[in-house]
């Protein structure tokens, strides 16, 4: 029965290859309108292969299906018949079929195919009569045909051969338009003689390969283990490493053993490099399979969705093109879901053209692009708004505070789903976020544009391959470690006084303020010495025992000060993200970034969250890759900030105080302002000559765009600008029209502890004061202050 | 290879590759062995059950390395043998993924007739201190015992010696 089972299992594979070969074609014919010379004929010898095969391994409903479709290719072929979009429909539906089919291949004659058989075969008859008055007059491609039914009359032969249980009688029985293939006495022998199933399969296949015509393009192709293609991968490493060897040891002066050695070199980078390449498949592979899906979800939604795919050619490494295949699944569903109309809300809307959905890969910057568009009603902000606020993520006052490209992204959070209704399609609230979290493990990214009525385009970008990251290397006590880019948000490295006091206790762990955001802080060493997982006892132990090295250090450093012979400390931490979550990871040295070939975890460590996997450096010394998910997991890190774009971040102190980024200048007077960091896109020195009158308004020409110039004693009773040559300029963050800050001198930026007292100033424009740097500053609300010194201008539009 | 097809092979001698570690001599299948190599710049591997001693390079390939001393539960500290090093012994990819063991001291080739092997598993009424000492710590890995004409020669099976770290994995 094994055998059987193998057979089954190499005709399922083979069957699945002729499929997706007959859906190229049929997409290439929907594509352009014509059918391509010679398609009919291929059409025809790939389901010819399957029906022959069906027949013999008991697959009924199978074989019926695949003669109906191959009898009327057979019409369209030999002319009878035009291929028309109803045909072709037709039979785009028998392959989908197929497909479904082939799925679980022992059920498949529990399928009941019989309503698409009637369909077809009415195809077939009901114009077929019209079509043959004259059955002698010559026919597009006899030869062709000759052959083909040459071929017709073989498959069935090594057919039986294989039958081990069932009788040629009861195979005919089923299908009793094999009989005229199968000459009887040939048919007995076969049954007697059973030949080893694959030779009997490869033989049809080979004479379909012969059996096309001549001048065709010829692409050679083998199947190769993937083990034996490791394996290779394997031994070129470790030529690598014997290179690397024989340059250490050569000697300079001998000239014949250097270019010697230069060709070793050369040779073993391009072997390396091949070899990698075989490991590159186009990605065409897995667009492929959507434009069966996409149909299919018209069908079912009731809509009208062309599929487009481009860059079909470009090449991605196989463990990431596996991988990609659920997210894309995700987001082609979502874009016929969600993203395109119904046909009659279409023309409501006033779009003449069908549904589209558009698949493109393409090569930039060394990274794979692939972008999904749909021209459907793309995405609404206010349901995006509502739903947010329904589903509790997010609070009104930070849905204000946000721009555009701010909301859209908050289709990105768990728990997130605009979906009205379920559909058995998608909707159940996890997509977009699974998407996300599916793209960012192997390295890659999501991001997402959306015009309301027009449709919406979600960019992934993917890393070429997964087996070559970058990756910086770390090291802690002796070890060192990769930490691969792709985690890695930027290094902090604490010089001397900073080192042991920037880091404080917040409850029972330590924590950074990093700019606006409260770092959780993990220690990589003492990461490394718990196996067990930290719960708030080892943690607060932690935090604790590294307070006490703080105070000693403190302590000693002060010592030394005081001595004359300062000592200098430096503290280093990467600050990595994972998810949504970020932290630092105090680390003892940073060595720089590699390029790191990345092996899998040994199966007998594999359960060590830790690592994702090891690597061996430059040096031959093998590293531990550390994994950014499990050691946040392992240290129980929990967010403690927030979101990065919420004003909330600013960590409220225990006495009322709050952490804020802040630009400080002045106005020439002696008053000190101060404006938050986030409302302020960028400054520009400007000179004063350059401002130009327009009645009671001032402009600046900044980049082709005249940008009014607001004057902060425009709206505030303050000093007045001595109005030097030289001024900055602070544009805003959230400007709807070009304006801009005058001011005179830039003080400083940087995080300050701020208590805002609203009481000894108050005016409109101003948030209050505090006191910053030992003076009393003025915080300064942009928004309101363009509100106060245009109302009608500004606050007009808002 | 199968050390149970004891039928057909009851004299077929087997090719032992020695070695010694806590001043024990232990044998593995010299057919599952792939080579053996100096024990340099082992990268601890921190969570690891404390019987794996981390990874090695040989040649660009990273191997896992066994520690059966902790395995087995012997005195800590490595005494290492006459070279001075101790040596990793390899595996072949046959028996599991990549790995091998520490050895202090890698010994002779011994022929041993099957028969000799005195499954442990069988017909035990006086075990050696030592078989019984191994048997509290692991099961599966130490197959025999085999006299040799100066000391006893304890046969392992290099497949079972990672079978703990699977099951608890799992």
């Amino acid at each position: 029965m094994e055998t059987n089972n193998d057979i089954l299992a190499e005709y399922v594979e083979e069957s699945r290859e002729h499929l997706s070969q007959v859906e190229s074609i049929f997409v290439g014919i929907q594509k352009s309108g014509e059918v391509p010379p010679g398609s009919i004929d291929e059409l025809f010898r790939a389901i010819h292969t399957i029906k022959g095969s069906a027949g013999f391994l008991g697959l009924l409903s199978i074989g019926t299906l695949t003669h109906a479709m191959e009898s009327l290719l057979d019409s369209v072929r030999e002319g009878r018949l035009e291929m028309t979009p109803q045909i072709s429909e037709a039979l785009i539906e028998g392959t989908d079929a197929l497909n479904d089919m082939f799925d679980d291949v022992n059920k498949s004659n529990e399928t009941d195919v019989s309503g698409l058989v009637s369909v077809i075969v009415g195809l077939n008859s009901g114009t077929a009569p019209a079509a043959v008055p004259a059955p002698q007059a010559p026919k597009p491609e006899p030869k062709a045909a000759k052959h083909a039914k040459a071929e017709a009359k073989k498959a069935p032969e090594p057919a039986a051969e294989t039958v081990e249980k069932r009788s040629v009688s009861d195979v005919l029985a089923q299908f009793p338009e094999l009989a005229e293939y199968v000459p009887p006495e040939q048919a007995a022998a076969a049954a007697a003689s059973p030949a080893p199933a694959p030779v009997a399969q490869e033989q049809p296949k080979k004479e379909a390969q012969q059996s096309s015509q001549p001048g065709e393009k010829h692409e050679e192709f083998l199947r190769i283990r993937v083990d034996i293609l490791d394996r290779l991968m394997m031994l070129a490493g470790e030529l690598v490493l014997v290179r690397n060897q024989q340059l250490m040891h050569l000697d300079q002066g001998d000239s014949t053993l250097r270019s010697i050695t230069q060709s070793l070199d050369s040779v073993t980078t391009e072997l390396q490099e091949t070899i990698m390449r075989t490991r590159m498949q186009p990605i065409g592979t897995v667009f492929s399979r959507f434009s069966r899906m996409v149909r299919e979800l018209a069908r079912k939604l009731g809509k009208q969705i062309d599929f487009v795919s481009e860059g079909d050619e470009v090449e991605l490494d196989k463990n990431i093109l596996e991988a990609i295949g659920d997210p894309l699944t995700h987001l082609v569903r979502n874009a016929c879901d969600h993203g395109v109309e119904k046909q009659e809300d279409r023309a409501a809307a006033g779009k003449t053209e069908p549904g589209k959905v558009v698949l493109s890969a393409y090569h930039e910057s060394g990274q794979i692009h692939v972008d999904i568009k749909d021209n459907g009603r793309g995405m609404s902000r206010d349901v995006i708004r509502r739903k947010v606020l329904e589903k509790r993520l997010k609070t009104e006052d930070e849905l204000s505070r946000m721009g555009d490209q701010d909301l859209l992204n908050l289709v990105f959070l768990p728990g997130f789903s605009t979906a009205t209704a379920i559909t058995d399609v998608s909707g159940r609230g996890v997509g977009m976020d699974v998407v996300k979290t599916g793209v960012e493990k192997f390295g890659g990214t999501v991001s997402l544009s959306s015009i309301e009525g027009q449709g919406s385009v979600v960019k992934l970008r993917l890393p070429l391959t997964l087996a070559i990251i970058p990756s910086l290397i770390v090291q802690s006590g002796d070890e060192r470690f990769a930490i691969p880019q792709v985690n890695l948000e930027e290094l902090v490295c604490l010089y001397d006084k900073d080192a042991f006091t920037r880091i404080e206790c917040a409850g029972a762990r330590e924590v950074f303020r990093l700019r606006d955001t409260l770092l959780p802080m993990v220690r990589l060493r003492e990461a490394l010495a718990r196996v067990k997982m930290f719960d708030e006892e080892t943690l607060s132990e932690v935090t604790e025992k590294n307070s006490e090295v703080r105070k000693e250090m403190a302590d000693k450093y002060q010592e030394a000060e005081d001595s004359g012979h300062p000592i200098h400390y430096s503290l280093n931490f990467a600050v990595l993200r994972s998810g949504n979550l970020r932290f630092g990871l105090i680390i003892d040295h940073i060595h720089g970034s590699e390029e790191i070939v990345v092996k899998p975890m040994h199966r007998a460590v594999k359960g060590i969250t830790l690592y994702s996997g090891a690597t061996v450096l430059g040096d031959g010394k093998v590293a531990m890759i550390l994994d950014a998910t499990g050691l946040a997991r392992h240290y129980n890190v929990r967010d403690v900030g927030g979101g990065k774009d919420s004003k909330k971040q600013q960590a409220t102190m225990e006495d009322g105080s709050e952490l804020r980024s802040l630009l400080l200048f002045s106005n020439g007077g002696s008053e000190q302002f101060g404006v938050s960091m986030q409302d302020v896109k960028r400054v520009e020195a400007i000179e004063t000559s350059a401002i130009e009158k327009v009645g009671a308004q001032e402009y600046i020409t900044l980049d082709g765009v005249s940008t009014r110039v607001v004057r902060l004693e425009d709206g505030l009773r303050v000093q007045s600008s001595s109005q030097p040559e030289n001024m900055f300029f602070l544009i805003p963050q959230n400007a709807r029209k070009p304006y801009g800050l005058l001011v005179e001198k830039l003080i400083d930026s940087g995080h300050y502890e701020v208590k805002l007292n609203k009481e000894s100033y108050q005016a409109e424009g101003v948030e209050g004061t505090a006191l910053i740097k030992k003076k009393m500053t003025v915080l300064v609300n942009l928004d309101q202050l363009m509100h106060l010194v245009d109302g009608m201008w500004y606050g007009g539009q808002a | 290879m199968n050390y149970e097809e004891t039928d057909q092979a009851q004299n077929a001698s087997m090719q032992m590759c020695t070695f010694r570690m806590a001043n024990r001599l232990f044998g593995v299948n010299i057919l599952d062995v792939k080579e053996v190599n100096e024990n340099t710049n082992v990268t601890p591997i921190y969570h690891a059950p404390s019987d794996i001693c981390g990874y090695i390079n040989i040649r660009g390939q990273i191997l896992l390395v066994v520690n059966l001393r902790e395995t087995f539960g012997f005195d800590h500290g490595h005494k290492t043998g006459s070279s001075g090093t101790s040596k990793v012994v390899v595996f072949k990819p046959t028996v599991d993924e990549p790995f091998g063991i520490l050895v202090d001291e890698v010994c002779d080739v011994v022929s041993v007739e099957q028969s000799r092997i005195v499954d442990r598993r069988a017909g035990e009424s006086n075990p050696s201190d030592s078989v019984r000492e191994l048997r509290r710590a692991r099961d599966g890995i130490v197959f025999g015992v085999c006299p040799l004409e100066k000391e006893l020669l304890l046969v392992l099976n290099a497949r079972y010696i990672l079978a703990k770290q699977l099951a608890d994995n799992k």
